[in-house]
């Protein structure tokens, strides 16, 4: 009983400590701690965060509000989770899983830049990606200090800027998807720029077989790939899932295609050689979109099973959970939005109802803190 | 749909050939009627040499038209003729009123929308003088177009408008009056003050022998840098580090707005001929943290209408009403590679036509019955092309026929009864072309919708001086054009909308006191209210680049408002309002369930104290006024606190009535107040929408002239 009280104390303690200790006042914390999902959820006009034990599925919903344009990348180097806060805001909150999800830091990454991704390399070198911006800068993520700016307009299309969307570390190389676009459609071409994480100095341009990687970059350690979900025009089905070897920076061409899962690319996994899941999207000829979660053969290239579908576009965003055995989908259905989970051997729903989490999901983040 | 459709020509025609045959008949009626009938088509001889031939009757028949409409209606009017002596801007007035609500993108020039106890702005119908601004691709009217110069007063009609100004919305009315100046008057003004503000108006307005016409003219000219300092967080809400102040950029506007009126007798007919111009250029700020240096907005507006009134001794008058509205935004967001605001780059052409003719006919055969009949006939355009694609959005027009009718029952002395209808019928076509930013072809689309109003309002005089009013309702709001068939590439149209509805009511006292001990005069007005809306539309997102306007929410809102105005010893005013309003979105959206309206705060206060004194040689006055508001969001989610807010602001005025001359000192937000704290203890801008903070201190000096003639006479 002491040991309880005597952690309990220090905790607060902490916290208290952390809190006292820097700007950041009347900050909330998460009643759940350690490994968790974040989920970041949104309506674009307010941004909200929602904690989810991973093993009793409880949930701490809008314990902090955040921008309405954020995304999430938790580093296992730091072990801490970081909210790229985009458009309007081009900022990174550091929240530390380890202390209720406090916030530890914010710092701006450049007003007007249009923050999309972080890449940790280490506990004091991070990458970010900034979509109107020339640069790709380098930060200690702890403190947001400038290290280094690394030079994009050699990738740039006609409009000056390479439009750097997801950034990952793998390997001591940073992964950086290069999506050339002008007034926001693709361009002659898209590529993967692959860097020397601790120099900056890129090691090769991939080019990729379509256009736009729209989706979150991924490593898929079944394919020893990245995990690339190419869109292409919206609507047009000109897209597809290509892997890029990490080994020989070589690319697999379009393992699926988006005439054969469906629909345009909105997010993808791949689990195994033989299993991977999507959410696919399928315009209509009033505009309006209909979503479906799907799985396919990463061997055969071909569609397995439609686990889920809406007539409306309310699937946004996909992840595996840190033991691959489950299947975690953002459902943004207004009048039931939440998370769902699918079991990845049987395809079938393990919730019986979506996970409320407050606004509708956009994006989730495992928090695995190894606790 | 084949049967509606042809109901729906049937009753076009229908509406026409009663307008036609309205106006036939009140020329017949105009031939017919001796010259002596109307005094307004006579010059001043011959109307001094029948004053003394006029029967007795006829000078007590006179008003008996002048009643009426708004006997048992909500309203306030406000008295802005004289704001020619200061600058302020039609928000700043609207906002002050009780029961409005109004936000604004922060300073001068600036877009500003008002809703009315817990509507949306574009439940809101707004005129100018008679003519309805909300059409086509603008269903919300930007109060910050309307310079306050052009205004005699303002009404608003917190409760249903009345039958003879046209549709009411669920939000109610705003009837803007343009000046009206009677005697033959010069007068300038010229104001400069913080943020390189200048203005310059100037009006003249002389009688013609021609028509017995008079004719008042107005130019005013206005502008600003809008570089107001502002709080600003860098984008790190949590972090306090890094806050700094800076000042807003890319704010400033210049504009110039004309009236031309011309009031004149012919045929035994009074006529009023109105054109109201505006151009205005303006940067767009955008949101705080996305610095903006080219991104503009070009406005032009012209309001033409023509307004004949025939008022008949036996108890008719006949009010035809034709006018053309001229709505054209021009913006550009095509600097850098994503444009300026984040969304992409966009050179957009918005233009609406709006071209409408009505009918009015007000009957009072015995002095316990007083009938309105209205019906209107208009067309209205919206164009829009994508300049940068060189592209066209396509055509979408409608058109609208109305009947309204309203019946004002005096079954005593004390009690009179109010029930009112309309029936409009909508009809709605899409000329289909390629829709910028999507893919494929749209189909042409037309769609009818036949809406009814109905409501019922009674006036009870209690005692000498106190009245109560109890009214209720039941209105709505067409989808607009934009909504019905999409909006500038990124709103997907939908044909299966449904028109908003919404039930009000109300229950009001209002207290009139003459001179009593101290005060020279007092009103109180007292009243609850309370309003259902259902099928309320809002945009949620169809695909990955568009949204889709639905008929997803409902809300409802409670509230009291208290409004009054004292007047002590010939040398103070006091003017005050509060309203409480508890709104509630009750859509089946899980996270705004329950959740209060945003821009909607539950308590609101302002109150103004003037000290005035006048003598022969020279007046003067000073005032203080003070705005509190709190328990407002700016989100449906509510997660994100307005915060409480308190801006006070004074002023003073020196005149010298016998040589027209004015000095008039403002300060608005004297104690200079930029940002708040919201719930959670953070600080944030002071702001009504996220991301657009508005000015702190502002002073402004006004020097006013008007030619001696006018100032005499008043």
């Amino acid at each position: 009983m002491i040991r309880i009280y005597f952690s309990c104390a220090l905790w607060a303690l902490t916290v208290f400590a952390v809190s006292c200790g820097s700007p950041y006042t009347g900050q909330h914390v998460s009643d759940i701690s350690g490994s968790a999902a974040v989920v970041v959820t949104t309506d674009y006009r307010t941004g909200s965060l929602a904690v989810i034990s991973l093993d009793h599925k409880e949930v701490d919903k809008d314990f902090s509000h955040i921008h309405p344009d954020t995304i999430c990348r938790y580093s296992p180097i730091t072990k801490k989770m970081y909210l790229v806060e985009r458009m309007g805001a081009d900022a990174i909150a550091v929240l530390n899983p380890g202390h209720g999800y406090i916030m530890e830091s914010e710092f701006s990454v450049g007003a007007g830049t249009n923050a999309q991704d972080i890449a940790v390399v280490s506990r004091d070198r991070a990458y970010v990606a900034r979509y109107s911006s020339s640069t790709m800068t380098v930060i200690n993520p702890d403190t947001g200090d400038l290290l280094d700016e690394i030079d994009l307009s050699p990738w740039a299309d006609e409009d000056g800027l390479a439009e750097p969307g997801w950034g990952v570390e793998h390997d001591g190389k940073i992964f950086v998807a290069i999506q050339r676009l002008k007034d926001f459609q693709p361009t002659d071409y898209s590529a993967i720029l692959v860097m020397n994480s601790m120099s900056g100095k890129t090691i090769k341009e991939v080019r990729l077989a379509a256009k736009d990687p729209m989706s979150k970059l991924r490593y898929a350690p079944a394919e020893k790939a990245f995990v690339i979900g190419e869109v292409g025009v919206m609507g047009a089905l000109d897209g597809g899932v290509e892997l890029l070897y990490t080994d020989d920076l070589s690319t697999s061409g379009l393992m699926i295609t988006e005439q054969e899962l469906g629909g345009d690319i909105i997010d993808v996994v791949i689990l195994s050689e033989s299993k991977g899941f999507a959410i696919v999207s399928k315009t209509r000829d009033d505009f309006s979109a209909s979503t479906s979660v799907v799985s396919f053969d990463p061997g055969t290239g071909k569609r397995l099973s439609v686990l889920a579908h809406s007539d409306e576009f309310d699937h946004s965003f996909l992840e595996l959970d840190p033991s691959g055995r489950q299947l975690w989908v953002a459902q943004r259905k207004r009048t039931q939005p939440g998370i769902r989970i699918f079991d990845t051997f049987s395809d079938e729903e393990i919730t019986k109802s979506p996970i409320d989490v407050g606004l509708p999901p956009f994006m989730i983040c495992f928090a695995n803190t190894g606790d | 749909m084949v049967l509606t459709r042809e109901y729906a020509k049937i009753l076009l025609a229908m509406s026409a050939v009663v307008t036609c045959m309205s106006l036939s008949v009140s020329a017949k009626e105009a031939k017919k009627s001796p010259s002596g009938q109307d005094d307004n088509s006579l010059t001043e001889q011959e109307k001094k040499g029948l004053e003394d031939t006029k029967p007795e009757t006829i000078v007590i028949e006179a008003p008996r038209l002048s009643s009426g409409d708004e006997s048992t209606s909500m309203a306030q009017t406000l008295k802005v003729a004289d704001s020619t002596s200061r600058l302020q801007t039609v928000t700043e007035v609207v906002q002050d009123a009780v029961g409005v609500q109004v936000r604004t993108l922060g300073g001068l020039g600036a877009y500003g929308s008002a809703s009315i106890r817990g509507s949306t702005p574009n439940q809101v119908p707004v005129y100018l003088d008679g003519v309805l601004l909300n059409a086509g691709g603008f269903d919300t009217v930007n109060l910050g177009d309307l310079s306050l110069d052009l205004f005699q007063e303002i009404n608003i009609y917190r409760s249903g408008a009345p039958s003879s100004l046209g549709t009411s919305g669920i939000g109610g009315a705003i009837q803007f009056k343009t000046r009206q100046d009677e005697q033959r008057q010069w007068q300038a003004a010229i104001t400069t003050g913080s943020y390189n503000t200048y203005r310059l108006m100037l009006m003249g307005s002389w009688a013609v022998d021609f028509l017995n016409s008079k004719i008042l003219s107005l130019v005013s000219a206005s502008e600003s840098d809008g570089d107001f300092l502002y709080f600003d967080d860098n984008g790190t809400e949590f972090n306090s580090d890094d806050d700094t102040t800076r000042p807003r950029q890319n704010n400033g506007f210049r504009s110039i707005t004309g009236l031309m009126k011309i009031d004149s007798d012919a045929w035994a007919w009074h006529w009023t001929l109105l054109d109201n111009v505006l151009f205005k250029k303006q940067g767009i700020a955008g949101m705080d943290l996305m610095k903006t240096q080219f991104a503009s907005l070009d406005t032009r507006r012209n309001a033409l209408s023509l307004q004949g009134s025939l008022t008949d001794r036996d108890g008719w008058r006949l009010k035809p009403e034709f006018s053309y509205l001229y709505l054209h935004e021009d913006m550009d967001d095509s600097f850098g590679p994503h444009g300026e605001l984040g969304m992409g780059r966009q050179h957009t052409s918005t233009t609406t036509h709006a071209l409408a003719g009505g009918l009015l006919f007000q009957w009072e055969p015995t002095k316990e019955h007083f009938s309105t009949i209205r019906t209107d006939l208009r067309w209205e355009r919206l164009a829009q092309r994508d300049l940068l694609k060189d592209s066209d959005e396509g055509r979408r027009d409608r058109i609208r026929a109305a009947l309204a009718a309203q019946h004002q029952w005096t079954i005593t002395e004390r009690l009179s009864l109010l029930p009112s209808g309309r029936f409009e019928l909508i009809q709605s076509k899409f000329d289909a072309i390629q829709t910028p930013g999507t893919t494929g072809v749209s189909t042409n689309t037309d769609k009818t919708d036949l809406l009814w109003q109905a409501a019922m309002g009674a006036r009870w005089d209690l005692l000498s001086g106190l009245t109560m009013k109890i009214n209720a309702g039941r209105y709505n709001r067409p989808p607009s054009l934009g909504e019905l068939f999409g909006y500038r590439g990124t709103v997907i149209g939908n044909p299966d909308l449904r028109a908003e509805t919404g039930f009000k009511t109300d229950l009001g006292l209002e207290l009139t006191l003459g001179k009593f001990g101290p005060l020279e005069h007092l009103t109180l007005e007292v009243a609850g209210f309370a309003t259902w809306s259902q099928d309320l539309i809002a945009f949620w997102q169809n695909s990955q680049h568009t949204v889709k306007a639905q008929n997803i929410d409902s809300a409802r809102v409670l509230g009291a408002e208290i409004n009054t105005s004292v007047i002590m010893g010939n040398y103070i005013k006091i003017w005050s309002n509060y309203t409480f309003m508890d709104t509630r979105n009750l859509s089946d959206t899980p996270f705004y369930n329950m959740r209060r309206l945003p821009g909607r705060p539950a308590h609101e206060l302002y109150a103004k104290v003037e000290i005035f004194r006048d003598t022969p040689g020279w007046s003067a006055s000073v005032w203080t006024d003070v705005s509190y508001s709190s328990g407002n969001f700016l989100d449906p989610s509510n997660l994100k606190d307005a915060g409480a807010r308190t801006l006070v602001g004074a002023g003073m005025k020196i005149a010298s009535p016998r040589h027209g001359l004015s000095l008039t000192v403002q300060v608005k937000n004297i104690m200079d107040t930029t940002t708040v704290i919201n719930q959670e203890g953070y600080k944030q801008a002071l702001e009504d929408y996220e991301g657009f903070p508005l000015p702190g201190r502002t002073v402004l000096v006004t020097l006013c002239w008007k030619s001696p003639l006018e100032s005499k006479s008043s």
